[in-house]
């Protein structure tokens, strides 16, 4: 009876594992396969001179760009936002916090179209900026305040948890001691979130590199000039230029795989870190 | 509380730290109401009181953490309270005690030196000296993570103590420890502040603890002061029906008539008896007042190491007994003679402490 | 104990709270703004006669239904590769756990070609669909597949960590009494589950609901067909539509508060049920 028992439950767990292998090999490796087989389709010289291309250059560099303003706008806002909503009690707060949520909950084209509403020829401000000679609006300004909007909760999500689970006891009792907020911050505060902090912009970071569908509604798609390089990718597919196509997105899945990895990578070590902290070394 | 007044005015002793008819609300919740008391220069006064008697807003309003809705706090002769919680010149230790927990114990007991810009070698100098004092050799380089509770507390001691504060705030700095290491603790912080002479101020809801370390206990109920004084003053005479109840193992005897052989105080019934004012004898043992005795029956028995706590019902009251050990062994059930020495009756504002009448009767035969 | 509503001594309240309030304003709600004005724009007449076209009608439909199947697929596979991960032991438990972040990870417009590339009618696997006559590319069910890939994560990673603190030995003691392995499975475990699957999957609701760039590819965006919200939002703009795509986004917008409503409901209430037990 027993040992019945234990067959149907080997039966059983490897029933369940073979479901969930199957459904991921097809949901998740498939495509990815398919980006490698897709980008040497044509050999690895065209390849190399897909990745190489002037104008996947350029959209390379303005999605860097685009990026590195998100990474540090997500960590300077995350900061300070965080500990603001943690740190003391005000009435709001629960709207505060569901207003920073707002960007990573609604759909990209509507944070796209917001800007455009904003900026366009249409907005109020439109006017001014033509005066000052900036556009917004299908330049790169645009594509970089875009993408700063929707990353910008990354580095927030991921502190306030930690910070809440904290309290706010040791912040109490150094201010007590008469140490300023900068001093309270920098020795008491950070070196509690700093693997989140990090995680935050890491998640940050693989989020502006492949944001399209806000970026989309703003860029006016000008091949070298607003163009990012998901935008790049989704010409090339239109323009039924796919072994190219394919080949511009792997650097993309380079780039988001190698920042998944980090992430993955940084986890462990700060597990192990703190579990190391936490050992009582009697 | 006008005595208070008197005392300040008379200049009877050294008071160091004087709150005036403090009052604070949150919300619906009277924390404090009408606070008023001082503490002597070097004393360790412990603030006792169930939980939500407003101890511990007390103790945060002196440290600045709160500020009062009206009434003033005293300082070492200055009004303090405008004066921000950094500025006071204040030790204290949180009930959790809120070790900087990514720093090592020497940092955390150099944090409020550095913050006072102390140089470097002079930290260091002081640091090593409280290491010593709290006997924390060796575990210098260890995160807060890595100590045992009581480890902890003595951290969180030498932090607070380290900027030399004038003025020592607890809050509840025992609650976190296994009762075993209590003990323990309670000695050696009575010990340390002791030896410091540090005006210090704690709260506690446990009446052992206060009585055992206080100088001087400030009881607390309802956010108002019931009873201040030494630890036996507050325990042998309780001034108010609150105080009677709460120290000492007491029982509270709705209407104390039932028994005879007391004064009849007028409009009183309620009375407090705790079990040293018992005296159990089971039949055939010597009586010392047979005539007076009550007669009760055992409830249960409790093994307590140095004697015994009997439970007797006594005229429909239970009332608890201590016997000793050498003392004959009693059983469930059995009947036996309760004598009350003495009681005391409380009414709203006042306690009455009545012996019993045959003591008196007593001295006259003989 | 007592409750303490702490003063403010900790430095920077005014400062922090002022700059987060600043950039709240100037980067969220005037943007977000912008679409109440534009759809006030419109009288209440034309408001409805944008959103009762049949086209735009039709798009609600294949939107929300889509979204629907999609969120159902990954609670179903979510909930199976959750207790995968968790309970068994088998090589490439870590590859798995790992790829669970792909979709979170890999650019939308990326996934969005490769599944084309895959589903269609010459790909890999859309020539298997193919022979039996069912087109995937250029039809809802690709959109379906689109969604099913992005929103593959939220499920499994929600319902991971509260199964990580079922004990399993309530599971044996129920299996040991006689149960078996569904009754165990359906009176034990996922009562305790049910609140985090939920949140999961209202999440990914929420993300298909709005997604784009996966789907733009895949979907052919043929009016009446294939054309979800977020496609009509984006060729009323190309239109200059300003107003008329503002109505759209802000029934949107409704219906994610909604969802976001419902869900935090529900797991307040769950709280509420938790905390009286113990």
């Amino acid at each position: 009876m027993e040992r019945q028992n234990k067959n149907e439950s080997t039966v059983l767990k490897w029933v369940l594992i073979i479901i969930a292998a199957v459904f991921l090999f097809i949901m998740v490796i498939m495509p990815l396969g398919m980006v490698v087989a897709g980008s040497f389709a044509k050999g690895l010289k065209y390849y190399i001179a897909s990745i190489t291309d002037k104008y996947t250059l350029k959209a390379l560099l303005l999605t860097l760009r685009a990026t590195i303003a998100s990474v540090i706008c997500t960590s300077v806002f995350g900061l300070i936002a965080a500990w603001a909503v943690t740190r003391y009690s005000f009435p709001g707060k629960k709207i505060i916090k569901s207003i920073i949520d707002i960007p990573v909950t609604i759909s990209p084209v509507i944070c796209g179209m917001i800007f455009l509403l904003l900026f366009g020829r249409q907005g109020l401000i439109y006017p001014i900026l033509n005066k000052i000679g900036i556009d917004v609006i299908f330049a790169v300004p645009g594509i970089i305040i875009v993408t700063v909007f929707v990353t910008l909760p990354m580095v927030f999500r991921e502190i306030v948890p930690v910070l809440e689970a904290r309290g706010t006891e040791e912040e109490e009792a150094a201010a007590m001691m008469g140490a300023s907020g900068w001093t309270i911050f920098t020795r008491i505060t950070f070196p509690s979130i700093k693997w989140p902090f990090i995680y935050g912009m890491i998640l940050s970071a693989s989020r502006a590199m492949g944001e399209f569908g806000a970026v989309s509604v703003i860029s006016g798609h000008l091949r070298g000039l607003t163009n990012t390089l998901p935008l790049h990718v989704e010409m090339l597919f239109n323009e039924f230029n796919t072994t190219e196509a394919f080949a511009v997105s792997s650097v993309l899945v380079i780039l988001s795989i190698a920042l998944l990895i980090l992430r993955l990578v940084l986890q462990y070590i700060s597990k192990k870190k703190i579990q190391k902290i936490q050992e009582v070394t009697d | 509380m006008k005595p208070i007044r008197h005392q300040l005015n008379g200049k009877a002793k050294k008071m160091y730290v004087t709150l005036d008819d403090v009052n604070k609300r949150f919300g619906d919740y009277k924390a404090s109401d009408h606070v008023s008391f001082s503490i002597e220069k070097g004393k360790l006064t412990g603030l006792l009181g169930p939980s939500g008697s407003g101890k511990t807003t007390i103790l945060r309003m002196i440290a600045g953490l709160e500020s009062p809705d009206s009434g003033t706090i005293t300082i070492d002769g200055t009004v303090v309270n405008d004066i921000p919680a950094s500025k006071r010149g204040i030790g204290f230790v949180f009930q959790n005690y809120a070790l900087f927990s990514y720093m090592t114990v020497e940092d955390n007991i150099a944090f409020g030196l550095s913050v006072q810009k102390m140089p470097k070698d002079k930290i260091s100098r002081r640091v090593n000296e409280l290491i010593e004092l709290v006997g924390l050799r060796g575990m210098e380089r260890r995160f807060p993570s890595q100590l045992s509770g009581g480890q902890r507390q003595r951290v969180a001691f030498a932090r607070a103590i380290a900027p030399r504060p004038k003025l020592l705030l607890l809050d509840e700095p025992f609650a976190a420890i296994d009762a075993k290491v209590r003990v323990e603790l309670r000695t050696w912080l009575k010990e340390m502040i002791e030896k410091l002479g540090i005006t210090s101020i704690f709260v506690t809801h446990d009446q052992d603890e206060a009585i055992e370390v206080a100088d001087q206990i400030i009881i607390l109920d309802y956010g108002r002061v019931e009873q201040s004084g030494t630890p036996v003053e507050i325990y042998q005479h309780p001034d108010t029906a609150f105080t009677a109840s709460f120290v000492g193992n007491a029982t509270v005897i709705p209407d104390y008539h039932i028994f005879s052989h007391f004064e009849d105080i007028h409009g009183a019934c309620t009375a407090v008896i705790r079990p040293e004012f018992l005296h159990l004898t089971r039949a055939g043992e010597v009586e010392q007042f047979p005539n007076s005795s009550e007669e009760g029956v055992v409830d249960s028995i409790l093994f307590r190491g140095s004697h015994m706590e009997i439970k007797v019902w006594v005229k429909g009251s239970l009332l608890t007994v201590n016997r000793p050990l050498e003392a004959g062994q009693v059983e469930a059930g059995e009947k036996v003679h309760i004598f009350i020495y003495q009681i005391f009756v409380t009414t709203e504002n006042k306690v009455y402490h009545l012996k019993n009448e045959a003591l008196y009767d007593d001295s006259v035969v003989i | 104990m007592e409750s303490i509503s702490s003063k403010k001594i900790i430095p920077g309240l005014r400062l922090t709270f002022g700059i987060t309030v600043a950039i709240l304003g100037l980067l969220v709600i005037l943007p977000l703004s912008y679409i109440v004005i534009y759809t006030l724009k419109l009288s209440p007449g034309e408001f409805f006669e944008v959103i009762f076209t049949k086209r735009v009608l039709t798009s609600f439909w294949i939107s929300i239904s889509t979204a629907l199947i999609a969120t159902l697929i990954n609670t179903v596979m979510g909930i199976i590769i959750a207790f995968v991960i968790v309970r068994y032991e088998f090589p490439g438990k870590k590859l798995m756990d790992g790829l669970i972040e792909i979709p979170f990870a890999l650019p939308t417009a990326v996934a969005g070609i490769s599944l084309t590339a895959l589903y269609r009618e010459n790909g890999v696997l859309g020539r298997f669909f193919h022979h039996f006559g069912i087109p995937v590319a250029y039809s809802r069910f690709g959109i379906v597949i689109a969604l099913t890939f992005v929103s593959i994560p939220y499920v499994v990673r929600s319902v991971q960590p509260v199964l990580q603190n079922i004990d399993p030995s309530i599971e044996e003691a129920a299996s040991s009494m006689g149960a078996s392995r569904f009754r165990t499975f359906s009176k034990v475990i996922f009562p305790e589950i049910a609140p985090a699957v939920f949140s999961g999957a209202a999440l990914a609701f929420g993300r298909c609901l709005g997604e784009y760039g996966s789907v733009v590819f895949i979907a052919g965006n043929m009016p009446f067909k294939t054309e979800i919200l977020p496609l009509i939002i984006m060729s009323k703009l190309q239109e200059f539509s300003y107003s008329e795509a503002s109505a759209i986004a802000f029934v949107m917008l409704i219906i994610s508060f909604l969802i976001l409503m419902i869900s935090n409901i529900v797991a307040s209430h769950n709280i509420r049920i938790k905390g009286g037990v113990s």
